[in-house]
């Protein structure tokens, strides 16, 4: 009897970049619920307002998006390392913030962290993790693609000196060089599977295979440029292949995420598994995500 | 609004137990003007939620209008604090602007609910007027109904575009508050017009659209009138008869005597606009 099809949670996927033919996919590979932090779009922006839409996308038009492809859309929000340097404009995204840490899909603090390590990036890196403590909120650590190894070391370090609890940290973007550090002090290490650059899928096995599933999460990191939102099923399909047992297959690509975020109160596995039906007859503010096809309706059944 | 206003939410925390939570609340008030911070209105507005119940409801009674509105304990946190805070410092009112710009879908309708109690609530009419542009009814039916703020603040223009666009979504215009009071020429055309309209496609009109045409009775008007009186539907001929009683128009009374079958009931006050 072939075995029960994979579920899988994709903990870091900037959906908003992505179009509906991803979404299909997705939801075709076993994909149930993504986490889309909040990130740069690559044009920096130049106003606060900007970033309130943003924001305000995360937490309205982009869950109505997914669950019309019967995906559960979360996200964290934050003000990236990026922007941050930007100091006029990220004291002003500051203030903002607070606002969006309450809303129903808002499961944690991310990604914030560090790119080029500078003053700024810092100031605005501890700022949010004191807010993330006042919330008692989960975080989400991005980790710098340059001088990778001493950034993840200062982000962990920072972190404890603040007072947070590690359990409460993900630390993402990991690598074979990073992930003894950071499950040694105890934080949650989250691998990007990208299709060229960073953790390859192939790189992902052997890692599981030497470090084992507690505390390890896989995700796509998939956003605007080269990138594959298809990482996650991909890589789980891949370790079976290899030989990893299915249980650490499900901690890596799916219960992990969930006990991680889950912890917000705000993900549960009820969401996905008593789905409300898909009708894609319905609109968000009038708008619906159809122009001019049938709309796929399907009866409310448990997956 | 007051502080004795403020008062009242207090003594309904203290009644469901709320010491605890009043006090860290007080708090963070006394910590936000002092640093006047938006950024900690903002935390404490969130925080709000971490403090008081979502599910425990109760009606709010307002002292001198008379309205009462179902009311969270969290939503009457949040209006205590904003309260006190803008009563304060009222440079806080463009923080508390922008907290309503990005307001889900619930909080939007806790927001329109409780719009009139907010000091200088005149300062929030446009979330109160873009509100009547939403399709969503409970969104819509915030502002519209029970709501002493579209008759506080609305000009006649916003005004009929609520209670055209009630009547157009089929809500139950009985909700609407001062239907009497903010009656005017213009709204008397846009009714007779949408009826006109509805007749012609052969469809029915609400018979409580007809209300605020009172005061406004012309040839057109008294048209319609006759036409209500010959129906068939008991409830338009109620309409007419309390239109008519209303009115100060000597052809409308002449009107209502040839047709009075409800005229007594509009007299002793036993049918209106609330049983019609």
């Amino acid at each position: 009897m072939e075995e029960e099809k994979l579920m899988i949670i994709d903990p870091h996927v900037h959906m908003t970049s992505r179009t509906t033919d991803d979404y299909e996919a997705m939801a075709a590979a076993g994909v149930v619920a993504v986490i889309e932090p909040s990130f740069w779009l690559g044009q920096p922006r130049t106003q606060v307002g900007s970033f309130q839409d943003y924001f305000s996308s995360l937490v309205g038009w982009e869950p109505f998006r997914a669950s019309q492809f019967g995906i559960k859309h979360y996200c964290t929000i934050g003000l990236n390392s990026k922007e941050a340097n930007n100091i006029p404009l990220a004291e002003e995204v500051m203030d903002l913030l607070p606002l969006y840490l309450h809303k129903d899909n808002v499961v944690g603090i991310g990604e914030i962290g560090y790119d080029d390590q500078t003053p700024a990036e810092d100031r605005f890196f501890r700022e949010q993790l004191e807010l993330a403590k006042t919330f008692n909120m989960m975080v989400q650590v991005h980790t710098p693609h340059r001088d990778k190894k001493a950034g993840t070391l200062k982000s962990m370090e920072v972190c404890l000196e603040h007072g947070l609890d590690p359990g409460m940290v993900v630390i993402d973007h990991n690598n074979e060089e990073t992930v003894k550090s950071v499950l040694d002090k105890g934080f949650i290490a989250a691998f990007t599977i990208y299709p060229k650059t960073k953790m390859g899928n192939q790189r992902m096995v052997e890692v599981v295979r030497k470090f084992g599933s507690t505390n390890i999460i896989v995700d796509s990191s998939a956003d605007w440029g080269v990138s594959d939102p298809l990482a996650v099923p991909k890589t789980a399909n891949l370790m079976l292949q290899n030989g990893i047992p299915r249980e650490d297959v499900v901690k890596t690509c799916y219960q992990n995420a969930l006990d991680f975020f889950g912890r917000s109160g705000k993900m549960k596995p009820e969401h996905w598994l008593t789905p409300e039906a898909i009708d894609q007859r319905k609109l968000f503010n009038n708008n619906s995500v159809l122009r001019g096809q049938e709309p796929k309706v399907e009866n409310n059944k448990i997956l | 609004m007051s502080l004795s206003a403020n008062r009242y939410l207090e003594d309904i925390f203290l009644s469901n137990g709320k010491e605890k939570q009043l006090s860290w609340l007080r708090q963070q008030i006394n910590s936000i003007l002092s640093a006047k911070s938006k950024q900690k209105l903002y935390i404490t507005y969130s925080l709000c939620a971490n403090h008081f119940n979502a599910d425990v409801t109760f009606d709010l009674v307002h002292e001198q209008q008379s309205f009462t509105v179902n009311t969270t304990l969290l939503e009457a946190a949040r209006l205590y604090l904003l309260q006190t805070v803008l009563i304060q410092e009222p440079n806080f009112v463009k923080a508390v602007q922008q907290l309503i710009q990005v307001a889900d879908k619930t909080e939007l309708e806790a927001f329109l609910k409780h719009l009139y109690l907010l000091p200088n609530a005149i300062d929030y009419k446009f979330a109160g007027v873009e509100a009547l542009r939403t399709n969503i009814a409970t969104v819509f039916n915030a502002i519209s109904q029970q709501n002493p703020y579209p008759g506080a603040y609305f000009n006649d223009a916003e005004w009929n575009q609520m209670y055209l666009k009630a009547a157009f979504m089929q809500q139950d215009l009985t909700k609407i508050l001062d239907v009497d009071k903010r009656a005017n020429k213009d709204l008397t055309r846009i009714i007779l017009d949408y009826a006109h309209e509805r007749w012609a496609a052969g469809r029915t009109i609400d018979p409580l659209f007809w209300r605020p045409v009172s005061k406004f009775i012309d040839g057109d008007v008294l048209h319609d009138l006759a036409r209500l009186f010959s129906s068939a539907n008991i409830k338009e001929r109620k309409a007419a008869t309390l239109v008519c009683q209303s009115a100060t128009n000597e052809s409308a009374k002449k009107l209502l005597k040839e047709n009075n079958e409800f005229q007594e009931d509009a007299i002793s006050g036993k049918l209106t606009w609330q049983n019609i």
